[in-house]
């Protein structure tokens, strides 16, 4: 068997690391649990929605609206103010006529013309003042209405926007989350085709070598058997000359 | 005996663990030949070897069903009449045999998750919001109901008072005559009194019309809002189902590719080793037909060195016959 033990040590031996990903033998298992790690990471990543700018105008939003709700309810507005306001000048006006006669009797003659005209002036501003502050009230109850719907408009947009945005999100995380985990099983692929690869050759050799052995094993028998029966048939020669040399 | 370069080690982790690292892989330079105990020939399936989905298999790791061939209990290999032949170790995914399953659960694990997600939409504010507009309709309401603020109402009342005053003036005027001048300025002022009462109610019905008017196209406004949030919450349930579905079928996909992967290993294993067992036996039959042959020969050499010495026999005891009728030895 001396003879064959040359072929088999010149056989190739293959290097184990080469079937192996990442030229170790848990490489496949830690690039795919990266992977992994890669993959959830880009799954959960979440989306930050704080909006300050529109937070803060939202509040001054909120301020407007209180104030035409007050107006719409019947508060006292800008045309009440104005009115007394001049009213009042008004009748500092009057007063000051007053003080400007002489004599007894155009004294008292102003000051009832004072008097008569403050009264009127009063009358006069405060009739008015209820009409526009009438309209005040009136135009509010519209606006305070319509500005609602534009802010519950704006905060459905929001709402709206918000849910858009972390839809929008967790489908791109999805997207990166599987594409992570496809690679992670084209490792793991990759490792099991290798592994198998690694199997068939070490089939492949052996039978190589077996065959080989076996060949020579075979013709070996066959010629001990052959040495076997020609020593036999020479022996049976020798046995026949004896014979005939008797 | 493993090859140059490399150091024996036992199928069995637990008995030497300086050859494999912490995930019970081989470390390299470590390389098992001895394949642990075999399976009876014939014998039933090994119960702790269980591929996908727990069915049995015919190998373990490190433990053969060689299905027929001989096995060398010394050695783990298959023994032909050409020697030792390589038993090929199971390859399985991930590594280890429950390699699959563990990947077919992660995946499916995502899977479940993916599906059973939900985004709510934020709409507190909106909501808030709406409450007052419904409050400040209701007002609304109430002034086309004729309890809010009239305008048309101040006026009337600015009117009869102007009005008021016009007259008391026209009245003092005709002081002093004989009355008629008094008595004409109090019928006008009565009249111009009726046409601003008259003015006042067409502006207050008007008025209130407006009211009603804003009422009706406010209370439709509302609405519009609300179909409009109704749709909002639909299509982002329609498109939050199509996010989570597009996701659960991707992990899915993986979890069944696992199982292909796995299928495909786990035949070729079987594969492997049915060709190894056929390889062996064939070697036993190569080896047997030439033991056979050999035999036959020796028979026949056997029969030929038989006969031949029948024939030398029979010749030298005719020839020992001869001498002795001549009178020759008798011995």
């Amino acid at each position: 068997m001396s003879s064959f033990s040359n072929v088999s040590e010149t056989a190739y031996h293959v290097d184990p690391a080469a079937y192996m990903y990442g030229g170790t033998a848990n490489g496949a298992d830690l690039e795919k649990k990266r992977y992994d790690q890669m993959g959830q990471a880009a799954q959960n990543r979440g989306l930050y929605l704080g909006d300050w700018r529109s937070d803060q105008t939202r509040q001054v939003q909120g301020t407007g609206l209180a104030g035409l709700q007050a107006a719409a309810r019947g508060a006292p507005g800008a045309a009440q103010a104005e009115a007394a306001r001049n009213t009042m000048m008004a009748m500092r006006g009057q007063q000051a006529l007053a003080q400007s006669a002489r004599g007894a009797a155009g004294i008292a003659g102003a000051n009832y013309n004072a008097q008569r005209n403050s009264t009127g002036i009063q009358n006069t501003a405060a009739a008015q003042g209820a009409i526009a502050n009438a309209q005040e009230q009136a135009s509010a109850q519209n606006a305070y209405f319509n500005a609602l719907g534009q802010a519950r408009g704006q905060d459905m947009g929001q709402a709206q926007f918000d849910v858009d945005a972390q839809q929008r999100n967790m489908g791109q995380n999805d997207a990166a989350g599987l594409a992570y985990a496809g690679l992670g099983r084209g490792v793991t692929q990759a490792q099991l085709g290798a592994s198998g690869a690694y199997q068939d050759m070490g089939v492949s050799q052996s039978q190589f070598t077996n065959d080989q052995t076996l060949q020579a094993s075979l013709e070996q028998q066959k010629r001990d058997a052959d040495l076997q029966n020609r020593i036999i048939g020479g022996a049976m020669q020798v046995g026949t000359a004896a014979a005939v040399l008797l | 005996m493993p090859r140059p370069g490399f150091q024996e080690a036992h199928w069995d982790s637990s008995t030497n663990p300086e050859a494999y690292d912490e995930n019970g892989n081989l470390k390299p330079g470590y390389e098992i030949t001895n394949q642990g105990p075999t399976v009876v020939i014939g014998g039933p399936a090994d119960t702790f070897n269980k591929g996908i989905g727990g069915t049995p298999v015919a190998h373990d790791n490190g433990r053969v069903i060689t299905n027929g061939a001989a096995i060398d209990p010394s050695s783990g290999m298959m023994m032909g009449a050409g020697g030792a032949a390589y038993v090929p170790k199971p390859v399985y995914y991930g590594g280890y045999q429950e390699g699959a399953r563990d990947a077919v659960q992660q995946y499916r694990d995502a899977a479940d998750a993916a599906g059973s997600r939900d985004i709510h939409a934020d709409t507190r504010a909106a909501d808030m919001t709406r409450m007052q507009q419904l409050a400040a309709l209701d007002q609304i309401r109430q002034s086309s109901l004729g309890n809010g603020p009239s305008v048309a109402q101040a006026q009337t009342n600015y009117g009869l008072q102007g009005s008021l005053l016009a007259s008391q003036a026209a009245m003092a005027s005709g002081r002093g005559g004989n009355g008629a001048g008094s008595y004409l300025a109090g019928v006008g002022a009565a009249g111009a009194a009726g046409n601003v009462i008259g003015q006042g109610q067409l502006a207050r019905g008007n008025e209130l019309n407006a009211y009603r008017d804003l009422y009706a196209s406010g209370g439709g406004a509302m609405r519009g809002a609300d179909m409009q949030q109704h749709q909002y919450d639909v299509n982002n349930l329609i498109n939050q189902r199509g996010i989570n579905d597009k996701a659960q079928l991707g992990y899915e996909g993986m979890a069944g590719g696992v199982y292909s992967d796995a299928l495909q290993a786990n035949m070729k294993n079987e594969n492997r080793y049915a060709g190894q067992s056929n390889y062996v036996q064939g070697g036993d039959f190569r080896q047997a037909q030439a033991d056979a042959a050999r035999r036959y020969d020796q028979e026949v050499t056997g029969i030929q060195a038989a006969a031949t010495a029948a024939g030398t026999a029979a010749q030298v005891g005719s020839k020992f016959m001869d001498k002795k009728k001549k009178g020759g030895d008798d011995t």
